[in-house]
């Protein structure tokens, strides 16, 4: 064994490798931190190249490039309300409303912290204790997976919205257009109206462009028009406000490590994402507050939890994939190819196959969780200089990007015209009040909910008990039921308190 | 004036009428777009890669690899049937595209008139397979276990329509098995419910999951491909188990359709030779995918074939087909 770990530093720990990592984190946090390009997108372009690179340089670097964006989207997010990557989505909720109350430094290097706690906490697991979490995985089939998304849509449903009513209207439409394309069981088509590019159903990231950072644009543009000229952001001269105290950390350490919990689980389960772990972390920080009306005004534990969460499925994602062969997420499926073009078939025999670049592997990641912590460092600083030039300048540019980006991730036309749509309803629904995060959650949680409803019953020949006969799926059922009853306790005790007052 | 004009416009179409006679002699003088109709990163993709690579060399101009996934490969092969004939943009064909949905649903094109098969270039290997410590250790153990708990046993596809569903369903049929099919949306997933022991059984291209076969945490049962594969060289096939039928798949190169022969021949021969290339083969054999070439036309009778039989069995198999 300690042969194997030196064999495999060696191996790993050099200065060629370490430039990959840093080269992965410095791109993905760059493409991340630009609203309209992400990470995604970076691997995927990357991929062709590394044909010619080494295993450990080419893997440590998309692995970097993946959790740089995820960090980096946060950058955007917080700055401009316009989340560069969809992790970030959720990190929008509360950072926004603090760089308006022009503590924008403090939120970024909150997101900074949780982020680089939630991807060492996920790597390690991914380094002891794969092979446990990865049977835990497997446990989930279709029931369990049903009632864990059912949970997840109660938890989350209606994030961002200014009521219930409203927040639940935004769910609906989600769910809504979450049904276009093929049907998953049958494959008819639904709601495609003829055109082939619908059948692949709506593409999530030219969406999200529109939904999330195109709609931000119009909105602003409005204001700026009403203002009738174009105002910088206020920045507080207090030196508090641009980091983080040590006090402030510590009070959201309980917050960042339950997150990081939710984020690697979400991330060794194939399927569950990036996306819903962020969402999740969001929202269980805001269900166990004190104070949960303060979330999304600006609350520090806002910006932790859903950055915690996200990062820490990066390496948890990885678990799978080097123990069965099956990547958790869609960046671990690109990053699959990475290892298969290089030869080393990802599944049980690639850690008895080759310990030395497996644990290498491990290594590097750790190592570079810290590179995290400088080099997003200028681009910080850069972000910051971004939003003191006249929003007149500055949104014609992001403009121009959302189209690169929705246009870029398939080389598609098609999402172009599906991201200009998004981006004038997105519009109209923060004019209504309504979530366009809750729209985005919805849209990517209901599918999920109907195949694994769907695939559950065909096992079971059609019958509903086996949401009740299996043990795992019981759980989830009973912790939806509880939920529900909790949330419906906690608003009329609110109700009865408002009331008393 | 308007003569000039007019002789302007003459000597233009002129020019254009020549070059696209020396189109086939020339060709190709510019960069190729390649399309792949499925993601980045799974096998399809890498042996295309692969293969683009070789071919890039052999046609002294570059094939540029562009990813176009979904609709079951639909989307990627329409862009094809829809580019001008003029061999500057080929693509990825998988056989279900041309010859099973068509059948099932809608596509914007014909698969026999929009589209040419330029050659087939790698047959996908599939197998029947069941976790490793399963009760059954040959296919009669399993057929067995189904005829004596009618309507309990489930298998696993990678969706409906596929290969995977329809030769399952097709062995069922033969055989009056009463077992219920579960689609789950691509292989990693359908893996995944076989490891976790929520199907009993898969069908999948075994490349896929070779790792897990040869740690032992999956079994092959029966090999649904025409032969014997080098992974599992002791599981029979389907045709030695007395069925007449096996799970014939390709990877295929495909061209729209009206493209000069001259340009498909050249087309083909590069792709002939990148299948038979040392450095590909060898690259490919690490993760258990053995290209093999067959000629176009030969591939697109087979498709007809393939088509004509499915036709047939769609309903009986309980598949909606189009009206």
């Amino acid at each position: 064994m300690l042969d194997t770990l030196i064999q495999a530093a060696s191996q790993a720990l050099t200065l060629y490798n370490f430039f990959g990592a840093a080269l992965g984190i410095f791109l993905g946090s760059l493409l991340g931190a630009i609203p309209g390009l992400n990470g995604t997108m970076a691997i995927a372009l990357l991929i062709p190249v590394t044909y010619t690179w080494s295993p450990l340089f080419s893997i440590a670097m998309l692995v970097g490039c993946w959790k740089g964006s995820v960090y980096g989207g946060s950058i955007s997010a917080i700055l401009l309300n316009a989340p560069g990557t969809p992790e970030a989505a959720a990190t929008s909720l509360d950072g926004y409303p603090l760089a308006r109350q022009g503590k924008a430094g403090k939120a970024l290097k909150m997101a900074l912290y949780a982020s680089v706690i939630g991807a060492v906490f996920s790597d390690v697991m991914l380094m002891v204790a794969a092979p446990p979490i990865a049977a835990l995985a497997l446990m989930f089939g279709p029931a369990e997976l049903a009632m864990l998304i059912l949970f997840a849509l109660v938890v989350v449903a209606g994030t961002g919205a200014h009521s219930q009513v409203k927040g639940l209207i935004s769910t609906a439409l989600g769910m809504l257009l979450a049904t276009v394309g093929l049907d998953p069981i049958t494959t008819q088509q639904r709601f495609t109206f003829g055109s082939i590019d619908l059948d692949a159903g709506i593409e999530l990231l030219a969406m999200l462009i529109g939904l999330l950072v195109m709609s931000e644009v119009l909105v602003q543009m409005e204001e700026g028009w009403q203002e009738a000229h174009s105002e910088a952001m206020a920045r507080s001269a207090d030196p508090n406000a641009s980091r983080v105290t040590w006090r402030e950390l510590k009070a959201c350490l309980g917050t960042i490590f339950r997150s990081s919990l939710l984020g690697a689980f979400c991330g060794a389960l194939p399927g569950v994402g990036s996306i819903t772990a962020a969402f999740m972390g969001y929202d269980q920080a805001r269900r166990l507050a004190k104070n949960p009306e303060d979330y999304g005004k600006g609350e520090l534990k806002g910006v932790a939890a859903p950055e915690a969460a996200n990062n820490a499925v990066c390496g948890a994602a990885l678990i799978p994939l080097v123990t069965l062969g099956i990547p958790g997420a869609l960046s671990a499926a690109v990053i699959m190819g990475a290892f298969m073009i290089h030869g080393l078939a990802p599944g049980p025999m690639l850690m008895t196959e080759h310990p030395e670049t497996i644990y290498g592997l491990f290594m590097l990641l750790i190592l570079s969780d810290f590179f995290m912590l400088v080099i997003p460092l200028p681009l910080m600083k850069l972000g910051q200089w971004v939003i003191s030039v006249p929003r007149a300048y500055l949104f014609p540019v992001i403009l121009v990007l959302c189209v690169i980006g929705a246009y870029g991730t398939q080389q598609n036309l098609f999402d172009v015209k599906i991201m200009v749509f998004f981006g004038v309803l997105g519009y109209f629904l923060k004019k209504w009040g309504l979530s366009p995060a809750a729209l985005l959650i919805a849209f990517i949680l209901g599918p999920m909910a109907e195949v694994y409803l769907r695939q559950a019953l065909k096992i079971s020949g059609g019958s509903p008990m086996i949401f009740v006969t299996k043990p795992l799926a019981l759980g989830f059922l009973l912790a939806t039921v509880a939920m529900i009853a909790w949330t419906a306790y906690r608003r009329r005790r609110g109700k009865g308190a408002a009331a008393a007052h | 004036m308007r003569t000039k004009i007019w002789a302007a416009l003459l000597c233009l179409a002129l020019v254009g009428v020549l070059a696209g006679g020396a189109l086939a002699k020339g060709y190709p003088n510019k960069p190729i777009k390649f399309i792949i109709n499925f993601s980045a990163g799974g096998t399809t993709d890498v042996a295309a890669r692969l293969m683009a690579a070789k071919a890039t060399e052999t046609l002294k101009q570059a094939l540029v690899c562009m990813n176009r996934p979904g609709a079951g490969g639909t989307l990627g092969v329409s862009e094809v049937a829809r580019a001008k004939p003029n061999g500057y943009l080929i693509g990825t064909c998988n056989m279900p595209a041309v010859a099973i949905i068509p059948l099932i649903r809608e596509v914007p094109y014909k698969p026999y008139k929009d589209l040419v098969q330029v050659c087939a270039v790698m047959p996908y290997e599939y197998a029947l397979m069941v976790r490793g410590d399963a009760p059954w250790k040959t296919w009669e153990d399993f057929a067995a276990y189904v005829k004596k708990n009618p309507g309990k046993v489930t298998y696993g596809s990678v969706g409906t329509g596929t290969t995977n569903h329809l030769i399952t369903a097709r062995i069922g049929k033969e055989m009056g098995l009463d077992w219920k099919h579960v689609p789950f949306q691509g292989g990693v997933k359908e893996t995944a419910a076989l490891l976790g022991g929520h199907v009993d059984m898969i069908n999948n291209t075994t490349a896929s999951v070779a790792s897990s076969i040869r740690a032992g945490k999956i079994r092959v049962l029966l090999v649904t491909s025409e032969d014997r594969l080098s992974l599992c060289p002791e599981v029979p096939t389907m045709k030695e188990k007395g069925f007449k039928f096996s799970q014939i798949s390709y990877m295929s190169i495909v061209a729209p359709g009206g493209t000069p022969q001259a340009v498909l021949d050249k087309l083909s021969a590069a792709f002939k030779l990148a299948t038979a290339d040392k450095g590909v083969l060898e690259a490919c054999a690490k993760l258990d995918l053995h290209p093999k070439f067959m000629p176009g036309k030969q591939y697109q009778a087979l498709l007809q074939q393939l088509s004509a039989e499915w036709g047939k069995l769609l309903p009986e198999l309980g598949v909606k087909a189009k009206k």
